[in-house]
């Protein structure tokens, strides 16, 4: 009896010290991402931790140039609109006779058909750019062959198209 | 039996003394032809030290001899860490392309150092190797992937079913077509490559998911085992989580198991297009 | 004796669930799970966001520009004065939410792309205000390209 009870107690205690890593109740803090995501940022900005380079390193392919320059050239054309948008209307007169104050100024018929270059080129590729983004936006010609034939086929088709114009 | 004693001994001093011989001719013969055909490839590595007060990233090169190193940038980086610089760290592990531990950027586009092959033909240009683009770096090559990790999670990569749950009752059973649909997804290795090339995570890591998180999410929303593909549309809808992706393309193109991100996120907006509130609200209820 | 104090040790020890789990057969006397939990809140970050979803803006987005991929050509082909007013507010409009993506993707901080956004609308404002008066008291927009290339 005495031997029966004494091995119960010696289990008691040998539970009781292996209880805490044992039987430990997971506690309700769980952390959500948004709580490690703050924590990451936290974290970082305490330790001040360098932040690895990137546009300065990074070697971008033809697709991300194209897209650099759709985005570069609607913002060129946005602000062409605006200002011709604004500035029209102020103009003394209207737009026939201003025009021909321009002509009379005779600028070279070479630096007339480059600023019609200019000005048309942005235009053409950024239109047609915008249908091979409409047609991604299908989830068509997503692999990476149709990413670089098309790309090409729109950087030579916009400059032809844009001479073609300018040359009108 | 002395004098057989003496002639064995002389014949083991002369077998050695040849041997010797050889052995030292061979040894310059080898050491000639190595020192002559000795292939060293610069490797311009990334450095930066939090235990060293003070210290700036920087740059720091080393001479590798190709003849005597494997072909991966990865045997490169552990021949210099064997060898040279005990110092350098980076993250590795199965050494073939399927941990996803050794990703960097090498020569300016990310991808794993394990499946990267040394460029020997241009011995005279280093082989710059940097973290991966934008990123906080714990030391050297060693990025804190938490936050990606965090994103991760947050689009619930799991099954999650409508009813009550009877584990090892029955399998959920899949065509042949739907299964089809998952293949190219499940394969990423979550290594963070496609992410951090993508310039819009790079501007914006905390908010918009980056092409890896984005396409396990498709791979979930279009699992036909899964019950909740329009909560997972749901908690799309803002203007940062699918929405600043605009198709820079820089994902596919790093990717080192050839998948196609860009296309999942494609995928993903087609399918917003036909999300509406009322079938979040309807299915809330049933 | 004292193998039944180990015996006994042990028991304590290990969860009865362990001990009395089969591995190979399906175990019917653990409940089954309850359904999945899940957030069926979308866990975006304009958690209190009223108005139109993100889906329906870029819907809306899509609708102008296929409008306008339309409208160019047929607008320089046919030269229809309803046309150039067409012109003027998918081109204003498409600008607009152009701008409005570029300034987000840009700007750091929440009271810069404020700011900016107030600012560029007022320019959108102006500039389709400004195409519509041209288009009513002068040639109208694709006339006067036409004049401007001769």
């Amino acid at each position: 009896m005495a031997l029966t009870f004494r091995s119960v107690n010696c289990s008691q205690l040998l539970l009781r010290r292996l209880t805490p890593c044992m039987t430990k109740r997971v506690t309700a803090t769980v952390s959500t991402w948004k709580d490690e995501q703050n924590k990451f940022l936290e974290k970082n900005a305490t330790l001040k931790r360098p932040m690895s380079p990137h546009i300065t390193i990074y070697s971008f392919p033809l697709t991300a140039l194209l897209s650099g320059s759709h985005r570069f050239t609607g913002l060129g054309i946005y602000a062409g609109l605006a200002a011709f948008g604004v500035s029209v209307n102020l103009l003394p007169g209207d737009l026939a006779s201003n025009l021909a104050l321009v002509k009379s100024l005779s600028y070279g018929p070479a630096l007339i058909f480059l600023t019609k270059l200019y000005v048309t080129w942005p235009f053409c590729y950024h239109y047609i750019n915008g249908i091979r983004h409409m047609i991604w936006d299908t989830g068509r010609g997503m692999d990476l062959k149709s990413m670089y034939s098309t790309g090409y086929a729109v950087l030579g088709s916009s400059i032809v198209i844009a001479l073609a114009i300018a040359m009108l | 039996m002395a004098s057989l004693s003496v002639v064995k001994g002389f014949q083991l001093a002369s077998r050695q003394a040849a041997l010797l011989s050889f052995q030292s001719v061979r040894s310059a013969q080898v050491a000639a032809a190595t020192q002559a055909q000795e292939r060293l490839k610069k490797f311009s590595v990334y450095r930066w030290d939090p235990d060293k007060p003070g210290d700036k990233p920087r740059m720091q090169e080393y001479d590798v001899d190709l003849n005597t190193c494997g072909p991966m940038v990865l045997d490169a980086l552990i021949k210099i860490k064997n060898e040279i610089d005990p110092t350098l760290t980076f993250r590795r592990s199965c050494r073939e392309g399927i941990c996803g531990s050794c990703s960097m950027n090498i020569n300016g586009s990310n991808t794993l150092a394990c499946l990267c092959r040394i460029d020997g033909a241009s011995l005279t240009k280093p082989a710059k190797i940097y973290p991966l683009p934008h990123m906080y770096i714990i030391k050297d090559l060693v990025p804190d992937m938490n936050n990606f990790y965090a994103q991760y999670r947050s689009v619930e990569p799991y099954l999650k079913r409508k009813e009550k749950v009877e584990y090892g009752k029955e399998q959920y059973i899949q065509s042949i077509e739907d299964r089809a649909k998952l293949d190219g997804l499940y394969e990423c290795i979550l290594c963070a490559c496609c992410s951090t090339s993508c310039p819009s995570y790079w501007w914006h890591g905390d908010k918009y998911l980056g092409p890896a998180v984005l396409m396990q999410a498709y791979r979930w929303m279009v699992d036909s085992r899964d019950h909740y593909q329009t909560e997972r549309i749901a908690r799309m809808q803002d203007k940062f989580s699918v929405y600043k992706c605009h198709t820079i393309m820089n994902c596919t193109v790093t990717c080192p198991k050839g998948l196609n991100p860009a296309k999942a996120i494609a995928e993903i907006k087609v399918l917003m297009k036909s999300f509406k509130k009322e079938d979040l609200k309807s299915e809330a209820t049933a | 004796m004292a193998a039944l104090r180990i015996l006994r040790t042990r028991a304590l020890l290990v969860s009865p669930q362990l001990v009395t789990r089969s591995f190979l057969k399906t175990d019917n006397a653990r409940t089954p799970y309850a359904p999945t939990a899940v957030h069926t809140t979308p866990q975006n970050q304009n958690a209190g966001q009223s108005g139109m979803m993100a889906s329906t803006r870029w819907k809306f987005e899509h609708m102008v520009t296929l409008a306008m991929t339309a409208a160019v050509p047929t607008a320089f082909i046919t030269q229809h004065p309803l046309l150039d007013y067409v012109l003027a507010g998918c081109l204003t409009l498409h600008g607009h939410w152009g701008m409005e993506s570029i300034f987000l993707d840009y700007m750091p901080g929440k009271t810069l792309p404020k700011v900016a956004n107030s600012c560029l609308f007022g320019v959108s404002v102006l500039t389709f205000a400004g195409l519509c008066y041209f288009n009513y008291n002068d040639v109208g927009i694709t006339k006067a390209i036409m004049m401007l290339w001769s």
